[in-house]
């Protein structure tokens, strides 16, 4: 392999595609001088990035804090009756009282349907349409299609509040207008305007004023959106491309569920950031009981509901009325242990083998390893008292003696003696050195990085390294890289982009201007891979039979034209500023040419090539036509056409944007 | 035989069930002709609950006084289960379910499964759609060899549609030879615009496909542009449910939803297939209501949609539900279950002699269970499955569809009639 393609095919595989000028950069540097350097992170600044990353600011907030500032349902909930207390600093307060009354007004619509037949209500939940802060204005509406909110309410907010007025005034003054709302008037104030008047609502405001606004809408929404926004953001900007593609490796090997319930969510942010991204290239070892450790997993997993029958816990339920798991402090009175009864409703106190299991079968040993049942009962003893803090107490990872399960306990052939806590971080460490999790995650990395199919040979060669260098992902990563199975893929074991590298490289070899990731994001839902949205514990598949389908192909294809021909709300491409000289007089066969070197770095096939300017060519006057309908974007079924915002279209050629579209569609683009 | 089977006429039903879930072809079936030709126009839906269901509440064995006994807090009590037959009933969230089983339509096979003992979600859904358990060296699925092991239509060219995968991406089951189409949303279902002036955009990356080295995405490719063009001729962006059938929101009653609007279209679809996800309930599952009641509510809700929906071609439409294994019959220390063994699986059609609980119930005391915690398999999913491919589809090499099985015609429970 020659020095460009070396490293067109380094950046494709180990990073997320080149952006334009990559390929020349890493040619000069060398791949391995590349690679050095990627594997310390550490020492590749950043700035770029942070400086996006700065809108936002409920990523980087400790679960503490974020659950203070966003509650959940579940908190809002419990300050409705009483049992949780507000916080007394604004602009908390008023978000919690906003959430409150939205809340209250909600169960009381619901009382007064339950008189009256169901009715077929078809708007999508805020939560699932995805379009980030769109959505959560429109959302204020669609929460309630079915059950028009009382006209006299809206006329009366109209009456007591100057909308317009409200929408002229300064960003500063226009937060303070809303904060000082009645509590939960500002659903009805976003529900009063046309839909183009909503982006007005929070438009200039400096994201913590913006974050403030749409959680007295809905707070939890702001913390998934803005989760995800970064996460993308990273994974197109960042220098620090191979731990990125790391970083989204390990996030789908321990899989999370943002939709596991709603505590779920507040953990996230702290899982991407602080358990897994530091540790994407380091020790495996330090990942795995980092993530075992984390509330993210903890919840996810259920292993914070795991009590041993035979635990302190467990045995004085027995004797006592209820105490129900996850609400500790509040133990029986005297009187009421000496009672020989246990609520009828209640199950008793036991194991949940669910962390257990996949901790073996996904996380480390692999299915095959031959670990029987009895194995995962007794890794769920093991772990039981591992739980999470309530989120009045700090809400952070907690080892509850009072849950844990007595004496030893053997697993997989190994004794653990009774130990408290050290016992999970002894199966650990026995997990993590074990020749079979050495095999399954260089299987694994293998599969993601270089082929389907990986030949034995390789995967024992890095599983080797792994064993011997006590599980350094930088030192397995090498080996992988420095074999001559990961540059001679032949053509039929080329891997297909999965969604997440589809748009990303997109977005990266089109040098995009996104300030709305979350249109992004909402475009990988479409595609079938949901950003931490796959409920079951295995993740995604990185093989190539997922990712090839009739749906898959439509998706990519629209999505490659809207995304060249700015039809993408928030995601600006200005291919007049795409490297290239003397675009002033080229012909149609110099600018196809030009748009292959800038998106396909030159690798188009020759028959292609000219099949697509043959049809280009043929008929103009025709093509002119489909051209403008492309760019107008007013082709009714295209599912960007509607109420998108549509940023001026250059001043560069439309057949330009057209074939570039084209060119992100074609099959070559969905290669990596 | 044909007529003397319609559920109606057996037990009278028709009067006091007369929701607006009847099809008109029960009243008619009875005078009707002879049934079409072998297999013709039989269409196939196959659901996965993906997550492993928890069977032991969905079809409730509630005069096993042992399931009350190892289900404290989430068994359904007795006054509250939909009785079928005074040994089970369904849960109280599948009322939709019940004027289908009175209707003779609904039939349910209980303890059944794959008889591979893992407890591994992702190997025990490989296995299953692979239809071959235990074995993972197998590439394609089981649904696309049944489609190849067809006597009848194998001849026939086949349209692009004759499989269809609701979703992103082909299922596994639909992995193979034969071309699947996976439909995300039917609306959508188009490149760039239906607008003619669109054709030269679409011609180009048509063009570009063809010419791929790569050829997964040739192939793919050719599949996708000829099931477009043809789906373009339905107005698929235009649909609204017949008989005021209602579906659910969310992904599966939209699926539901649309493969209602492909069969209606008269795109050649013989089968479909589309997933549920949701039922790994470890913690919390709850009981008559709770968070397997709203899956549930879910799954019945789409189902009884689709089938009222679809009116009188439900005639010719078999729908059979499967989930990977079934939950433990204890429940654990958090209110939910941990993965089991055996299951249930509901079979949906037209022609099927339900109002049945099909299958041997092996007994939930402590020494019938598998491994002293599950529910014992006594009927192999393929055996079901098997049934519905060589009645309605017309499957005959059996050892294509499922190798290793030995499956053959007396393995079949009879929930079909033979020769439909």
């Amino acid at each position: 392999m020659a020095g460009q393609a070396k490293a067109l095919h380094v950046l494709d595989r180990m990073a997320f595609g080149p952006r334009p000028g990559d390929v020349e950069e890493v040619e000069a540097m060398g791949v391995n001088r590349w690679l050095d350097l990627q594997l310390h992170p550490e020492k590749i600044s950043d700035d770029a990035l942070k400086q996006r990353m700065a809108d936002y600011n409920a990523p980087f907030m400790d679960p503490q804090t974020l659950i203070l500032k966003f509650p959940s349902g579940n908190l809002i909930r419990q300050a409705l009756k009483g049992r949780a207390s507000i916080p007394s600093e604004q602009p908390d307060q008023a978000v919690w009282k906003s959430q409150m009354a939205i809340t209250q007004q909600r169960q009381e619509r619901k009382n007064e349907q339950s008189t009256q037949p169901t009715q077929q209500n078809n708007a999508k939940d805020a939560g699932q349409s995805g379009a980030g802060q769109a959505a959560m204005l429109a959302g204020a509406e669609n929460g309630t299609a079915g059950t028009p909110a009382p006209d006299e309410r809206r006329q009366k907010l109209r009456g007591d509040v100057d909308v317009s007025g409200v929408l002229n005034l300064s960003a500063d003054q226009r937060y303070e207008a809303l904060l000082a709302m009645q509590p939960g008037d500002i659903q009805e104030f976003v529900r009063s305007l046309a839909p183009a008047e909503r982006p007005g609502v929070i438009a200039g405001m400096s994201p913590t004023q913006r974050e403030t606004v749409l959680a007295l809408l809905n707070p939890r929404l702001v913390v998934v959106n803005e989760t995800e926004s970064v996460r993308l953001l990273q994974d197109i900007y960042s220098e620090r491309q191979l731990q990125r593609v790391m970083t989204e490796f390990w996030l789908n090997h321990f899989n999370i569920y943002t939709g596991k319930n709603e505590r779920e969510p507040y953990y996230l942010p702290q899982f991407e950031h602080e358990v897994v991204a530091p540790h994407a290239l380091g020790k495996f070892e330090d990942l795995l009981d980092a993530v075992a450790t984390s509330p993210a997993m903890l919840l996810y997993l259920d292993n914070e509901q795991s009590v041993g029958p035979n635990s302190p816990f467990a045995l004085r339920r027995e004797h006592a009325p209820v105490e129900s798991p996850g609400q500790m402090g509040s133990p029986a009175s005297a009187a009421n242990a000496l009672l020989p009864v246990r609520a009828k409703k209640q199950s008793a106190p036991g194991i949940n083998e669910n962390y257990g299991r996949e901790l073996m079968e996904l996380h480390t040993v692999g299915v095959n390893a031959g670990y029987t049942q009895q194995d995962v009962i007794e890794a769920a003893k093991v772990f039981t008292g591992w739980t999470v803090a309530p989120p009045q107490q700090g809400g952070g990872f907690r080892f509850d003696e009072r849950r844990h399960e007595p004496g030893p306990k053997v697993v997989i052939g190994h004794t653990i003696q009774e130990g408290g806590e050290q016992e999970g971080l002894e199966l650990l460490h026995i997990l993590a050195t074990s020749p079979a999790t050495a095999h399954f995650i260089s299987q694994e990395l293998a599969v993601r990085f270089v082929s389907d199919n990986p030949s034995t040979a390789l995967v024992n060669r890095m599983a080797k390294t792994f064993l011997s260098s006590d599980g350094d992902m930088g030192k397995v990563l090498r080996t992988m890289i420095h074999s001559p199975e990961f540059w001679s893929a032949p053509d039929h074991e080329n891997k297909i982009k999965t969604p997440l590298d589809y748009v990303v490289s997109a977005a990266r070899v089109t040098n995009a201007d996104v300030t709305q990731p979350y249109r992004l994001v909402a475009e990988l839902k479409v595609m079938g891979m949901p950003l931490s949205g796959t409920e079951e514990p295995n993740g995604y598949a990185m093989t190539n039979d997922t990712w090839a389908s009739t749906s898959e192909l439509i998706n990519r294809m629209n999505f490659a034209l809207a995304l060249a021909s700015n039809r993408i709300a928030g995601v600006e491409v200005s291919i007049d500023a795409w490297p290239g000289e003397g675009r002033a007089d080229a012909t149609p066969e110099q600018e196809e040419s030009w748009l292959e070197r800038v998106i396909l770095n030159g690798t188009i096939s020759g028959q292609m090539h000219e099949a697509v300017l043959k049809t280009l060519l043929d008929t103009p006057a025709q093509n002119q036509a489909a051209v403008n309908l492309v760019l107008a974007g007013d082709n009714g079924a295209s599912p960007f056409a509607t109420g998108l915002q549509r940023y001026g279209t250059h001043s560069a050629d439309t057949r330009v944007a057209v074939m570039a579209g084209l060119l992100i569609g074609s099959p070559d683009f969905q290669r990596r | 035989m044909v007529i003397t089977r319609r559920a109606v006429m057996r037990n009278g039903a028709m009067a006091v069930v007369g929701t607006g879930i009847i099809p008109s072809f029960l009243t008619r079936s009875m005078f009707a002709a002879e049934p079409s030709a072998h297999g013709k126009n039989q269409r196939v839906v196959v659901l996965f609950q993906r997550g492993a269901a928890d069977g032991l509440n969905m079809v409730v064995p509630h005069a096993e006084s042992y399931y009350y006994q190892a289900r404290t807090s989430i068994a359904i009590p007795r006054n509250q289960v939909l009785d079928l037959d005074g040994f089970f009933g369904l849960h109280p969230a599948l009322a939709e379910f019940k004027p289908l089983w009175d209707q003779k339509q609904l039939a349910i096979i209980h303890a059944t499964g794959s008889p591979d003992p893992t407890r591994s979600h992702f190997d025990a859904q490989d296995f299953m759609e692979s239809g071959t358990p235990g074995y993972k060296a197998t590439t394609d699925g089981w649904l696309n060899r049944a489609l190849q092991a067809e006597r009848e239509r194998a001849r026939e060219k086949a349209s692009p549609f004759r499989a269809v995968s609701m979703g992103a991406d082909v299922a596994r089951s639909l992995h193979g030879k034969i071309p699947a189409v996976a439909m995300g949303n039917v609306a959508n279902f188009t490149v760039d615009g239906r607008d003619p002036n669109a054709a030269p955009v679409s011609s180009i990356l048509q063009t570009m496909y063809d010419n791929s080295t790569l050829s997964l995405l040739r192939g793919t490719g050719a599949e996708t542009f000829e099931a477009v063009k043809m789906l373009k001729a339905t107005d698929p962006a235009h649909y609204s449910p017949a008989n005021g059938a209602q579906y659910p929101r969310g992904p599966f009653g939209e699926s539901m939803k649309q493969i209602a609007q492909l069969m209606k279209a008269d795109l050649g679809v013989e089968v479909a297939f589309a997933d549920i996800g949701g039922w790994d309930h470890h913690f919390n599952e709850g009981s008559v209501d709770g968070q397997l009641a709203r899956s549930l509510r879910n799954l019945s809700q789409g189902i009884a949609g689709f089938w009222q929906d679809m009116g009188d071609e439900a005639e010719n439409v078999t729908l059979v539900s499967m989930s990977e294994f079934g939950r433990a019959v204890h429940e654990n220390g958090t209110g939910g279950t941990d993965h089991g063994h055996a299951n249930v699986m509901f079979v949906l059609g037209g022609k099927v002699q339900g109002g049945k609980v099909y299958g041997q119930w092996p007994g939930l005391n402590p020494e019938q269970l598998y491994q002293n915690r599950d529910l014992a398999i006594t009927t192999d999913y393929r055996r079901v499955l098997g049934e519905v491919v060589w009645k309605n589809l017309g499957a005959r090499d059996m050892n294509l569809v499922f190798p290793q099985a030995q499956l053959n015609q007396g393995d079949f429970l009879g929930y079909l009639p033979a020769g439909i």
